[in-house]
Parts: C-alpha cells; structure tokens; sequence
C-alpha cells in the first residue's frame, strides 16, 4: 500500500503535523511511504527530515505562490501522481492548506475523505477512522465505500517518532499556476506561530478586563515559548487581533497546553480547544465553565497569578 | 451579478449531542436547528454587499441540500435578506453527496459568487466548498475574511497559513469564508420576515450521487476527571506540576 | 384548540432572543446602575420593527399578530425590562391607540414615524393624585374654538423625555365627569410643555420617566381622538392592550430569573453535589417553572383573543395580575438560589427583582385588576 504524504514549508520550516502524517502513515500495515515536501527548507530542516523521516521523502525546492493558489497546488502534486504513481492512501497533517488540498486530492483519487481523524483506523478494509464530529462533541465511526482513502489529521493526535530510516532527495516539476489573480497587498501578522500550529497557546478573556492588561499574558506566552491567543468577546472589542480568535468561529486549536486566563469558557470557546491535551484555567468565579474542561486550575485574580507565573516560568528555563 | 449562498442546517451550538438507543445514529427529537454560523455570516456579508452596491445585485439565491425539516432555516435566510431559496431534497451522508448535488445545481443554474462556509457545526468536515470547486471548475478562494466589489472586480481578503493578503480576481469564484467577513449575523428584521412569505422556495429533486463515508456508530467522549486545583498563593506550583507531571513545559 | 407556534412566530421570538442575549445582556448592569437610556438599542430595535410591530404595513408596521409580540416582550424582557417597556408603550399604548381610533390624517401624520420607530410615543394618563382612579383628571383641556388649552401635570411617564409624541388624557367638560374626558395628540417641542428630572427609581432604571407639566399648551382640535367625550374609553381600551404587553414582559423577568436560576443550580456545588441535586433546590425550581408556565399560557390565552377580535379586558387583567406577582415570587426565588452571588448585581437576578416589582404597580395595580376581574365576576361575564 502506497501513502502519499504532503506538507508546504513556512518560514523555511516543515510544520510539526508533517512528522505525524508521517508517523501515523508509517504505522500502517503494509504501508510504503512516499512524502512531499513543497517550499524552500533551511538546512538544519533537512536534519530534522533525517530524524523523523521515513519511506521517500521529495523535495520541491521551490518558492510558492504568494496567495494560495489551489489550482497550482493541485497541479504540482497531480504532477507527482503521474510520475510516482497514485498512492492508495493520503495521510495529511492538520493545517490550513491540508484542509483545503485533502477533499480535492480525495476528487482526483476517488477516494473517500475524512477530516479530523482522531486515532489510527479501528481497520483497514474498508477503512474505518475515528473523528470528532458536531465541534468536539462526540467521536463519531466513519467507514469508506471506497477503496482508497484521504485522512486530514486532526493536531496532537499522536507524537512523531523518531526513526532517522527515510530517504530525502530532490524532485522537481513545474506546475500551472492559476490566472488572472493580482495580489494587491500581502501582510504577515506579526506573530511567528500559527495558532493552528502552536504547542503552548496563552489566550486571555474578557476577565483580563482591557488590552492595556495583556503585558503579562504576552510574557507567559514568551517564556513558555508559546503563542498568545483570545476568547471571542475580546477580538469583537477589538482588544485583539482577529486571527488570535480561539473558538468554534474562530480558529480550533489543540496545542499540547492551553492556558485560560480570565475565560469563563462558553460553550463555543470550548468548541475551539477540546482538542488540546493540558488544558489550565485560571479565573476568579469558581464556578466558570472552564473549571470543567480544564485538567489544572487556579482561582484566583489573574492579574495577580500572573506575574507569578512567568517568574516561575522564566526560572524553569 | 448573482450570489448564490449555500447554506446548511445545524443543531444549535448548545444542544447537548447523544445518540438514539441504537447508538448508531444522533437523537434528533428536540434539537433546536439554527443557520450553520458560519453560513450565516456569509448571508449577511452578501447582503451587505447588496446593499452598498446598488444595483449591482440583481439576486441572492440560499442554496440548501437537506430533507424537509431544513426549510424553516431556508425561511430565515429569506427573511434575514435572500431572495429566493432552492433546497436540494437529500439528506448527504458526506461532503462529497452535497458538493455533488450543489455542483448538478450550479452547472445549470451558474452564480457568480457562491459563498460557502468554512465548515458546519455538525460534521465539521470542512470539505463541501472545496470540493464544489473541483466538481463544477470554478476557482476556489479559501480562507476568505472579506470581499469587496470594485468595478466589476472582486478584491478578497484571505487570511491562511498565517498571511494576510489582499487579491484583485474575477468572477466566477467561489469563496470559503471564515471570521471576519461579516461581524454581527443579521437579524431577520419584521419587514423581511413579511417579504419572506412571499418569496419563492423551490424544492428540487436530488441527483444521489452516493456517498463516499458514511458513519456507522457515534462514541462519547471519554469522561474528564475533575481539574486539579491549585491554591493562588501557591501559584507558581503550576509551573512546576506542568513540568514534571504533565510534561507540557 | 392547538398549542403550536407557526415559524413566523417563532422566527420572530429567535430575532428577539438574538438581541438581547447578544446585544443587550453585556451593558444592562451598566445602564441600570447608572440609569442610562438605551438610545443605540431602542434605534437598533426600531431597525428591526420591534417598536411598530403590530401596526398595518400600510402604516409602516410590521403586520405581526399579539402572539408574536408577546414572544418579542417575553425575550426582551428576560434581559432588559427597560428597553421592553419602552417597547410596550410605543406598541401596545400609542401604536395601537392610534391605529384603532385615529382618523386616516392622525395615522398618516403621527403613526407612521411611531411605527417605524423613528420617533417615540408617550402615553399620559397617570396624575400627581389619579393613578389608578383615570376618572378623576386634573389635567384639562379648554376648548377653545379652534383649540384645547391645556394645562396640569402628568406622572410617571415612560418616555416622558424621549417621546415626540405624546398621547394625553385630559378633562374637557368637569361636569360630564368621565364623559368630559379627551384624549389628544400632542407635540413634545409645543410651547409651554415641560419635562421634569428624571425619576431615580428602583428598577427599570434606564427607561426615562418623567413627569410633565403644561402650561397653556395649544391642542388643534384635529389632534382629538375619536369624538368629543371619548377620551375615557380611549384610555381603557387602549390599556386592556397594555396590560397584555406588561403581562408578557413580568413573563420575560421570571423567565429570565428561572433560566438564570437553573443555569447557576446545574454549575453550582455544594455538599459534593451541583445544588439542584438538592431537593430544596430542585422542588423550588420546579415551582418557578410551573408559574411562569402558568403565567405564559395566561398571557398568550389574552393574546390569542385580541388577535380572534374577542373581548380580552379580563383575559388581559388575569394574565397581568397573575404573571405580576409570579414575577415576584419567582425573582425572589432566584436570588435565593443563588444565595449571596444573588444579591450583588453581577448575577443579574437581584436587577430582576427589582424590575419585577414594578409590574405589580404600574399600567394598573394588581389591585385594580382585582377591581376589574371581581367586577366581570359579579357581572357574570366569566361564566362560559
């Protein structure tokens, strides 16, 4: 069985989700890796693919579109079907571009497509996978019709593995891009992680009473080495950017650690980070939501523990 | 220009999700059925866009591939501001049979933007828009925060992968919107749900494509023990419980 | 006999639901506590058609039966109860008066902006020593010829302040008693009208109540409702309306309390347990439910048969003095529930409360909806 592995690189980078596409496809019976990797790598990159690298693993080696050009992506990895074979398999990590890619890649395979896998398959033939489904409110059983299979990760699922056995070279091709599109402005958001992509995610609520009081949220999230997100209430005041929404409208995120400061915890706050694997609250009402999908709290005025913990946090480093 | 929205029909955010007896399938008895959010902020958008561009609109059509009990959600979406509603009589058992039924339907009755949301609230498969693409060939444009009509031209806001970009593209397009196209869904105001009784709501016959997936059985979430408390004045301790106990930091 | 909403309805109390519980609910403690008027809601409702929303569309109304109302007041007022009375004067009281009994120039003229919530209606009829009893004015009004002067003072007046349209009840003919009383369409910005300070009251603290004083204030007789002497019965019609509208919002505040209350007793623990494990919880609980119940299918009973043209001066009395006092006792209730968190202003039900206690007084006392449904008793009007 082939699996056909794909991820895009930022800022020179495989994102995380790529060694557990590529960890979950090599746990497979049977199954023969065939990875690619698209977008300019740094070199220590190229270590990181030896580490955690399995099967074959191409490189395109090339700038990608500006904008997100499905057409060109589609294209690129078409390209590869034609001259590596089409896979019986796709096993796509979470991010935002795999989510886009993963029900046309599942169109030109005939293959049956599910979104949010959450463990390995119960069994192979048919496939049948686990997911969540009405935003994390329960796992449903999905079983294909079809032979062959697209799964989109859900983030977290299971931790790469180290097994430094795959075979990295470059491939090239030349794929169509899409017309008629002028990019007018391109911005990048003055946070370095994704959100989507983020192991240590600090998100503040309205409890944080204003955006002038988000200097210690700011610093937690430094010293952790995690990204800064929010409750919907405080991007809708605009005390936050709106791509630091966290919640079912917002973005769905499952960091290994979610700290919820001054969040009551609604129920489409919750919605956004069912997925995430510690999750800490710390607020001043006992009786908030959030006390009940957190594994770890503090009650208590966040403006005091916070200051706190970074101090701690800043000594552990 | 034409606008076609397509929209879906979900349990509201707050309703507590179980099975029925078989296990095999959700108990929908009581369930309190709403305009998927996302969905909802696209209809408001396009409306918007009806309105500050006077006269550039001729029509909004909601588009909705559901059984029967979708339509009081279709009514809304007219009264809210569509102007006509079209539901696709099939109840899809994945994205793929509502892509395919929404495709059969744009391939006759073309659009210039159709609006999807980013995902619905019930099966979160967040596949439909971008499988509609490929089956009808119109170019998709994900991650959609905005939209904007500029002499004939469409400017789109896309945030994704952490960019934030502004593109000058064509119509036919169809757009995947997420947060920020629309703030505030629209409330159906009185006027509307008055002009609502008499705008048309046709109901077409599906094409049954077939499914590719299907669910075969639901499982609850596994049960959360209850948070470990830590004192306030002993905050610091998280750090260290997070360190060594759950291996996080 | 058939208990089921039509989407309509139903879709009408979703839109209300939606804004108060989305735009409402984050600044009502705010405006209570500092009594501020909810300009930017009773604009955005007015957007929506919640101000005219029974008025005929030829009128720029929103053509929606009492049932729908109701549902809106109910939703409303389980937030807000300032902004709902604000709702329930314009509607029931100035909307409705002029609808039923203005002449096709009054409607034209005065209706249409009222309907369209453009501008704001008053209804005075309450005096510094007639409240209850609207038979005994003191307010007159001279005729003059061409004109009413008119003069005296009006209490209490919901939208005292904002109204541009003031519906006043006022004595012609002394001796004619009740019979000499007109009701008249007046200007806000007229000469000689003035408004007094704002009533510092216990509830409701953001509707702006007033009192206001004329003072040879000229009236054109176009501006009399229906014929001379028809004041009086203008009054008491048009506040059998009323009282539906006030019923349907002490509905909303006991609705409001219990959705609170069962909210706060399913999160909060005590003795190892979320109370309403606890009986002393769960029996109170089950209590409240079964009056506000109660006092819902009152009010829509009353409802249903204005919408049916049927008498409902009783129906509405019954449904007014009954979900009243629930209101009351429910909001009581549920500041027990929530033990301390009850009685600060945080948790919402102690503003309830307050709000509660101001339906059992105005828009007729729950002493005189005694008078008037003890009065149809004797009269044997409520035998079948």
């Amino acid at each position: 069985m082939k699996t056909f592995v794909f991820t895009t690189t930022r800022d020179n980078k495989v994102p995380r989700s790529f060694f557990e596409a590529l960890t979950y496809g090599g746990s497979l019976e049977g199954s023969e890796i065939i990875a690619l990797v698209a977008g300019p790598l740094s070199q220590d990159q190229e270590t990181e693919m030896q580490k955690f690298g399995r099967g074959q693993i191409f490189h395109f080696n090339q700038a990608l579109p500006q904008w997100y050009d499905t057409f060109y992506y589609l294209h690129l990895i078409q390209s590869f079907f034609d001259e590596k074979g089409e896979p019986d398999l796709v096993v796509l990590g979470a991010s935002e571009i795999n989510q886009v890619l993963g029900p046309q890649i599942a169109l030109k395979l005939s293959a049956g497509y599910v979104a949010r896998v959450i463990s390995l398959p119960i069994q192979q033939a048919p496939w049948r996978v686990k997911r969540y489904a009405y935003s994390g409110k329960i796992i449903s059983h999905v079983e294909l019709k079809t032979e062959k299979a697209v799964f989109l990760l859900s983030a977290n699922v299971l931790s790469p593995i180290e097994l430094g056995a795959g075979n990295f070279e470059l491939w090239n091709a030349l794929p169509a891009k899409g017309e008629g599109v002028e990019v007018l402005e391109i911005k990048r958001p003055e946070s370095k992680q994704l959100l989507t992509e983020a192991r240590i995610i600090v998100s503040g609520g309205r409890g944080m009473r204003g955006p002038e009081y988000w200097k210690p949220l700011e610093e937690l999230a430094e010293a952790l080495g995690g990204a800064t997100a929010c409750s919907r209430p405080v991007s809708d005041e605009g005390w936050r950017p709106h791509h630091e929404h966290v919640g079912q409208t917002g973005k769905i995120v499952a960091p290994d650690l979610y700290i919820a400061c001054g969040i009551s915890g609604a129920i489409q706050h919750l919605a956004g980070i069912s997925g995430s694997r510690v999750i800490v609250a710390i607020n001043k009402d006992p009786e908030a939501p959030i006390f009940q999908a957190a594994h770890y709290g503090i009650v208590g005025d966040v403006h005091k523990v916070l200051p706190v913990l970074v101090e701690a946090a800043r000594r552990l480093k | 220009m034409k606008i076609a929205v397509c929209i879906s029909n979900v349990p509201d955010t707050t309703t507590r999700i179980k099975t029925d007896a078989s296990g095999q399938k959700i108990d929908l008895s009581g369930v309190q059925w709403i305009l998927n959010p996302w969905d909802e902020l696209a209809l408001t958008r396009a409306i918007e866009l009806k309105e500050q561009n006077v006269g550039m609109i001729d029509e909004i059509v909601v588009v909705m591939v559901a059984p029967s009990y979708g339509e009081a959600t279709l009514r809304k979406a007219l009264a809210v501001g569509a102007d006509r509603a079209i539901r696709i009589d099939n109840d899809p058992a994945d994205s793929y049979e509502a892509a395919f039924e929404l495709a059969s339907y744009f391939a006759d009755q073309p659009a210039d933007l159709i609006f999807t949301g980013i995902e619905s609230a019930d099966f979160n498969g967040s596949a439909t828009g971008a499988m509609l693409s490929l089956l009808a060939g119109i170019r998709f444009m994900p991650g959609v925060s905005g939209v904007f009509l500029e002499g004939g031209q469409t400017i789109v806001h896309q945030e994704i992968n952490g960019m934030s970009l502004r593109l000058k593209v064509s119509p036919p397009l169809i757009l995947n919107v997420q947060k920020g196209i629309a703030i505030v869904p629209r409330i159906p105001a009185m006027r509307g749900i008055m002009a609502a009784r008499t705008k048309p709501l046709t109901v077409l016959s599906p094409k049954k494509a077939g499914a590719c997936a299907q669910v075969i059985a639901y499982e609850s979430l596994p049960p959360k023990a209850a948070a470990k408390m830590i004192e306030e004045d002993n905050a610091a301790m998280l750090i260290e419980v997070l360190h060594n106990e759950a291996k996080v930091i | 006999m058939d208990f089921q909403f039509t989407e309509e309805q139903l879709m009408i109390k979703q839109a209300a639901r939606d804004y108060a519980q989305r735009e409402l609910w984050s600044d009502v403690i705010e405006r209570d506590e500092k009594a501020i008027y909810p300009e930017k809601h009773v604009k955005a409702l007015a957007e929506l058609g919640f101000m005219g929303m029974m008025v005929s569309p030829e009128y720029d109304g929103g053509g929606m039966d009492t049932i729908s109302y109701v549902l809106a007041m109910e939703e409303i007022s389980k937030v807000d109860s300032s902004v709902s009375v604000i709702m329930s004067v314009n509607n029931s009281l100035v909307c409705w008066g002029l609808e039923a009994f203005g002449t096709e120039e009054q409607k034209q003229k005065y209706l249409r902006p009222l309907a369209r919530g453009e501008k704001i209606g008053a209804f005075l009829l309450s005096e510094p020593e007639a409240g209850s009893d609207a038979t005994s004015q003191h307010t007159t009004a001279v005729d003059m010829g061409d004109y009413y002067l008119l003069n005296g003072t009006k209490n209490w007046i919901t939208n005292g302040n904002t109204a541009s349209t003031y519906l006043v009840i006022a004595q012609t003919y002394p001796e004619k008693g009740h019979k000499g009383i007109n009701a008249l369409i007046v200007e806000r910005h007229w000469e000689g009208i003035s408004v007094g300070p704002h009533e510092n009251k216990m509830g409701m603290r953001s509707s702006d109540t007033h009192s206001v004083m004329f003072t040879d204030v000229k009236v054109p007789k176009e501006n009399r409702i229906g014929e001379e002497g028809f004041g009086f019965k203008f009054a008491m019609q048009t506040l059998d309306g009323g009282r539906i509208g006030i019923a349907a919002q002490a509905v909303g505040i006991a609705a409001g309390a219990l959705e609170l209350a069962l909210k706060y007793a399913k999160e909060r623990k005590a003795f190892g347990t979320e109370i309403i494990n606890h009986q002393a919880i769960a029996f109170k609980l089950a209590d409240m439910a079964v009056k506000v119940e109660n006092a819902r299918n009152l009010v829509l009973k009353a409802a249903w048969l204005k919408d049916q043209h049927k008498p409902y001066g009783v129906a509405s009395a019954m449904a007014k003095l009954y979900a009243a006092d629930i209101a009351m006792q429910v909001t009581t209730e549920a500041v027990q529930i929530h033990g301390g968190y009850g009685y600060v202003k945080e948790y919402h039900v102690e503003r309830l409360m307050r709000e509660a206690k101001l339906t059992q007084i105005y828009e007729g006392t729950s002493e005189v909806q005694h008078i008037v449904i003890s009065r149809a008793l004797a009269k044997g009007e409520l035998l079948p």
